[in-house]
This record gives structure tokens, C-alpha cells and sequence, in this order.
């Protein structure tokens, strides 16, 4: 390989790592500009990575109420075996917080809704623990696990979080199954 | 020149054999030629170490300042910063390509920092716009990002660091699960091995990557095929693996003296095939074998099984040639791998004794064999590896009987006095032969 072959591949190269980033940070920046707002209730916990800094751990979770229907059942049931991408479809709820209006799959995902990384259904139990053939519908999951903050902040955060009655939530945009954390919140 | 000395170099085993020469003309002859080397492998390591270890502390230096997250910052300005640290990496990589390209400290250090700050830029892009989702998506993408960059600069801390890297994210694979495209990017670095063992056998650089590269691929087939649904297979792949790194770096036997990675890759490896050959060795491991459905699942499992076929094979031709050139140690030692493959298929089909019965005979053979080769060379590191593989065997056996401690106590003695004996008494000749 010549020198001049080499630098062209290594130019190359370049713009297909910047090129990498860049479209990262233009898919993210045209859905907090664009997208659709929503408070997802949350609870905190405050780790460090090595790599990314500080952040909080996330457990954002939304749920789906029964009757939950036959189809979505089906496309919940899926999401695990053949890992096809399921979709939340979001609406604000009367408290003002976000909740499920339907479930869907690839081929509607635009407009407000996002992707559910984990999705499981929920059973009552009886007074002994036992779980009961009744559902309560499912549980769903989402790929919001993290918000970076300072050192500072983060303890107070986690502190704040396990304080009796508390209650934090983020608020995330969303546009066509991307969903990013715009920002993390006390009462 | 240096053709010339490697064909010297390369003569000195069998001059030493033939009594031509003694082991301490054909040393003084090494430490000669090896001092009138010239070329950056001699001149410009402590200029290469120093470029490159600063190179990734400057690197990691900024991913921590960086990851003390500065909220004063925008988040454009933070896109930016995530940009502007991969241009300058990727600025001074091409400049060293373009302009310093026969400088070692150059490209060096460069492409260790371009390798760095292409993961830099991906977490701070993560961290700035708080994506979720785990570690694993970071390195997948690090490590296709940075996949050419050895072959287009020519750098070894490249291709360290990339094997390095493979070798990290297997870590979080057992809690995570296997993406599966491990093995496509060990294929992907292994064109740039092979040509640093062809251009640069003897260089110290080409040994670490060699070693990282053999690392990494050990580690990752054996976090896939330890959990996999095929009991034993973990053994097959781990076997066969170390028994063809010791086969490369035992054949040709003439290159052993001169390529560096050879004299380096074979010790590790060794010890460790005598390792598992010692599990091996023990009955409950082959039981396991015959319980319960076997089926392959994941890619990366056919990957492993792919590999651990062919190493097997490799393995065999190398046998054979290294008893015919007279290195039966050797030859006995890689032949673990075809017999791996061959009892493991036999305890498949219920007769698991053969499995351990075979392992306790190989650990015993590979011993001895090695401990006669060593006390014929004179070579007290290959006769001291020698006792370790007999030494792993007495122990096996000990722990796995029912003796009483007086009596085991009273092996172990013998034993321990019997490796002195040995080493005093060729530390003698050795000094004899040199006067």
C-alpha cells in the first residue's frame, strides 16, 4: 500500500468516525428540538462510569393496563424471541404524566412514540404471595437508564430520591422512537 | 544485513547440536550480532514507550477531566468539545502517516491517541445527550471505528489496544450477553498479526501483539463455550486453542532462536495447556460430558467449535512434523489437541474413562519428554517447565486420592527434593560446559 493510498483511507476513515458522532448528535439534537414532551416517574441511584462520568441510574417504567389486546399482547410476547422492535405510542395522562395509549410495531413508529426495550407482564398475588391468574397488565421498559450529572449533584440527588414521599421524575422528548432526556426532576 | 544475520542466527541451534559450536560460542554470537542490530526495535524503544504511554495518559487524562461534567457547558459546546478531540487525534495521525511515517515515535504515539479519542467522542456524545443502554454499545462501536487503523498506519499500540479492547468487552458478556460479532472482528485483526509476524519476527512489538491478540481470542472463546449448551466444550476449544499457539511458536523449531514472539508466546501458553490438560485430568469433568441435550445455539459458539476444528487440524500436521524433525516434546505437547477432539467424541458416547485416563498419560508424557529435552540442551527453563507439568500431575493425583497427609506429606518431599537435585545438578554441567 503506497503512502498516498493510505492517507486516503485514513482521511477516509476520518469522516466516516466523525461521521459517526456527528449523525449521533444530529439524530439527538433534532429530537429535543422537534419532539414531544413527556414526565416519566423514575427512581435514582448513583453510580459512576469510568468512561462517561457520574450519573443516576434510571428505572423509568411505564404501565400498560389490561384489557391489554390480543395483538398487543402478541407483539409484547415477541419482543424477546425474534427481537423485533415494539414501540410505545405516549399520551400525557390526567396527572400530567405520561402514560401508554397503544402498543405498535416498525412500521408506525412516528409521532410521539418510543422504543420498549423490556416489556413483562404483571400477575396479583394473593394475601400469601401467591401469584393469582389475574393480570394486571404489562410492565414496560425503556433504554433511559442514565442521566449524567456533577459529583455534587448526584449525591444530593440519590439522597433526595430515598427521602419518604419524594418523588422524581425526567422529562424525555420523543420523535419517531428516539427518546432523550431533557431533564431530571424533584417535587 | 539483516537477512544475513537472521540466517546466522537461525544456524545456531543445529551448529550447537551437531557440536560445531558450544552454547556459549552460539550465546556470544546472539549477544554480537544482536547488539550490531541497528533499526528502531533497538534504538528507539525507550523514545516509542515514552511517545505512546503519553499519548494514552494525555488521552485518558482528557476522557476524565472531561467526565467531571462540566455543566457550565452547553450542550453544543459539549458536542463540540466530543468532535473537536477526534479531529485533532485524527489531524496528527495523518500528519504522522503523511509526514513522519518512518518516525516509530510518530506513529506510535498518533495512533494510540486516535484510538483513544474515537472512544472518547462516543461517550461524551453518550454523556451529553444521556444515552442509555450498557457498555456494550460504546465498545461495539469503538472497535468497528478503530478496526483499520493498524494496517492504515502500521501502528502496534493500535493493534494492541484493539485486541485489548476485544478482550475488555468479553468481560461484560456474561452479564450482558454476546452481540456475536466478536469473532468477525478477531478475522478483521488478524490480516495486521500475520503481517507483523512475517515483516518483524524479531521485534518486541510484534511479540505484544501477538500475546494481546492470543489473549483476547483465548478469553473470548472460553467465556462463550463455558456456558454454552454442550457440556465439554469448553475443554475442546481451550485445548486445541493453546495447543496451536505452542505449535506456532514451536515450528519451525530453527525460528525459535530468532523470532521474539515465538520465545514469548510459548510459556503462557504452555502452562496454561498443561493447566486445563490438569482439570482434564480429574474424572468429574468428563462425567459432565454425557448429561443432558447438546446443541451449538449462538453463532459465536460455532465460531468457537470452527475454531477449536481448525487449531485441531493445524495441530496434527505439526505433530507430525516436529516427532519427524526430533522434538518430541513439543510434538507430544500440541498433540493434546487432536486427543482432546478424539476422547471428548469418545465421552460423548458414554466411555468418559478414557477422557481423564488419557489426560493423566499425556500430563506424564509431556513431562517427561520436556524434562529429557531440557536436560539434553541444557536448557533449565524447558526441564523446570517439565516438572511443573509432572508436578501438576502428582498433585492432581494427590488431592484426588484417598492417602493419608503422612504419606502425601512424604511424596511431596521427595518430590520437591528430587526438583532441586535436578536443578543443582544441571546448573552444574551448565557451569562445567562453560569452563
Amino acid at each position: 500500500m503506497t503512502k498516498g493510498v493510505r492517507v486516503a483511507m485514513l482521511a477516509a476513515l476520518a469522516v466516516l468516525q466523525l461521521g459517526r458522532a456527528g449523525w449521533s448528535i444530529a439524530r439527538y439534537e433534532t429530537v429535543l428540538r422537534e419532539g414531544t414532551a413527556f414526565k416519566i416517574r423514575t427512581e435514582p441511584v448513583d453510580p459512576a462510569d469510568a468512561f462517561r462520568g457520574r450519573f443516576l441510574e434510571l428505572r423509568p417504567s411505564l404501565v400498560l393496563p389490561t384489557p391489554v389486546p390480543d395483538e398487543t399482547r402478541e407483539l409484547l410476547d415477541r419482543l424477546h424471541m425474534d427481537e423485533r422492535k415494539v414501540y410505545a405510542v405516549l399520551e400525557e395522562g390526567e396527572d400530567g404524566f405520561a402514560r401508554v395509549a397503544r402498543v405498535v410495531g416498525e412500521g408506525e413508529k412516528a409521532g410521539p412514540t418510543l422504543e420498549i426495550a423490556a416489556a413483562w407482564e404483571r400477575w396479583r398475588s394473593d394475601e400469601s404471595g401467591e401469584r393469582v391468574p389475574e393480570s394486571l397488565g404489562y410492565f414496560l421498559g425503556f433504554d433511559l437508564d442514565r442521566y449524567f450529572v456533577s459529583e455534587r449533584k448526584a449525591s444530593a440527588a440519590e439522597r433526595r430520591a430515598r427521602e419518604a414521599g419524594s418523588e422524581a421524575w425526567i422529562v424525555v422528548r420523543v420523535k419517531d422512537g428516539v427518546g432523550v432526556i431533557e431533564d431530571f426532576r424533584f417535587d | 544485513m539483516r537477512r544475513e544475520v537472521s540466517w546466522l542466527l537461525s544456524e545456531l541451534p543445529g551448529l550447537v547440536a551437531r557440536g560445531v559450536l558450544n552454547e556459549e560460542a552460539a550465546e556470544s554470537l546472539r549477544r554480537h550480532y544482536g547488539a550490531e542490530e541497528p533499526g528502531p526495535s533497538r534504538m528507539g524503544i525507550g523514545q516509542i514507550l515514552l511517545a505512546a504511554f503519553g499519548a494514552i495518559l494525555v488521552g485518558g487524562g482528557i476522557i476524565l477531566i472531561l467526565a467531571h461534567n462540566w455543566d457550565e457547558l452547553s450542550r453544543p459546546a459539549r458536542a463540540a468539545i466530543a468532535l473537536g478531540t477526534l479531529l485533532v487525534a485524527q489531524a496528527l495521525a495523518l500528519y504522522a502517516v503523511a509526514r513522519r511515517a518512518t518516525s516509530p515515535p510518530w506513529i506510535e504515539a498518533t495512533s494510540g491517541l486516535l484510538v483513544a479519542a474515537v472512544g472518547a467522542a462516543i461517550a461524551l456524545v453518550g454523556q451529553t445527550y444521556h444515552v442509555g443502554g450498557s457498555f456494550e454499545t460504546l465498545m461495539r462501536s469503538w472497535l468497528w471505528l478503530v478496526v483499520l487503523v493498524p494496517y492504515l498506519t502500521g501502528s502496534s499500540l493500535a493493534a494492541v489496544l484493539f485486541w485489548g479492547l476485544i478482550a475488555v468487552r468479553v468481560l461484560d458478556f456474561r452479564w450482558r450477553g454476546d452481540p456475536g460479532d466478536s469473532w468477525l472482528l478477531a478475522l478483521a485483526g488478524l490480516p495486521f498479526l500475520v503481517q507483523r509476524v512475517r515483516a518483524a519476527p524479531q521485534s518486541w512489538a510484534t511479540a505484544l501483539v501477538v500475546l494481546t491478540a492470543a489473549l483476547a481470542t483465548f478469553l473470548y472463546g472460553t467465556t462463550v463455550t463455558v456456558d454454552a449448551p454442550w457440556p465439554g466444550l469448553w475443554s475442546v476449544f481451550g485445548v486445541a486453542f493453546l495447543a496451536a499457539l505452542v505449535a506456532a511458536a514451536s515450528w519451525p523449531p530453527a525460528a525459535f532462536a530468532t523470532d521474539a514472539w515465538r520465545r514469548r508466546l510459548l510459556p503462557p501458553a504452555w502452562l496454561g495447556l498443561v493447566a486445563i490438560g490438569t482439570v482434564l485430568s480429574f474424572s468429574d469433568d468428563w462425567h459432565t460430558d454425557t448429561i443432558g441435550a447438546r446443541s451449538l445455539g449462538e453463532p459465536a459458539i460455532v465460531g468457537a467449535l470452527l475454531l477449536a476444528v481448525a487449531c485441531a487440524a493445524f495441530t496434527t500436521v505439526v505433530a507430525i512434523r516436529l516427532a519427524r524433525e526430533g522434538r518430541r516434546a513439543a510434538a507430544v505437547a500440541v498433540a493434546a489437541a487432536p486427543a482432546v477432539v478424539i476422547l471428548h467424541a469418545f465421552a460423548l458416547g458414554g466411555k468418559t474413562e478414557l477422557g481423564w485416563i488419557g489426560f493423566n498419560l499425556w500430563l506424564l508424557a509431556v513431562g517427561a519428554a520436556t524434562v529429557a529435552e531440557g536436560i539434553r540442551e541444557h536448557r533449565l527453563g524447558t526441564a523446570n517447565r517439565g516438572l511443573a507439568a509432572l508436578a501438576a500431575l502428582v498433585l492432581a493425583r494427590f488431592f484426588d486420592s484417598d492417602l493419608s497427609f503422612l504419606a502425601r506429606g512424604l511424596a511431596f518431599v521427595a518430590i520437591g527434593a528430587g526438583c532441586f537435585a535436578l536443578n543443582f545438578w544441571m546448573m552444574r554441567r551448565a557451569r562445567k560446559g562453560g569452563a
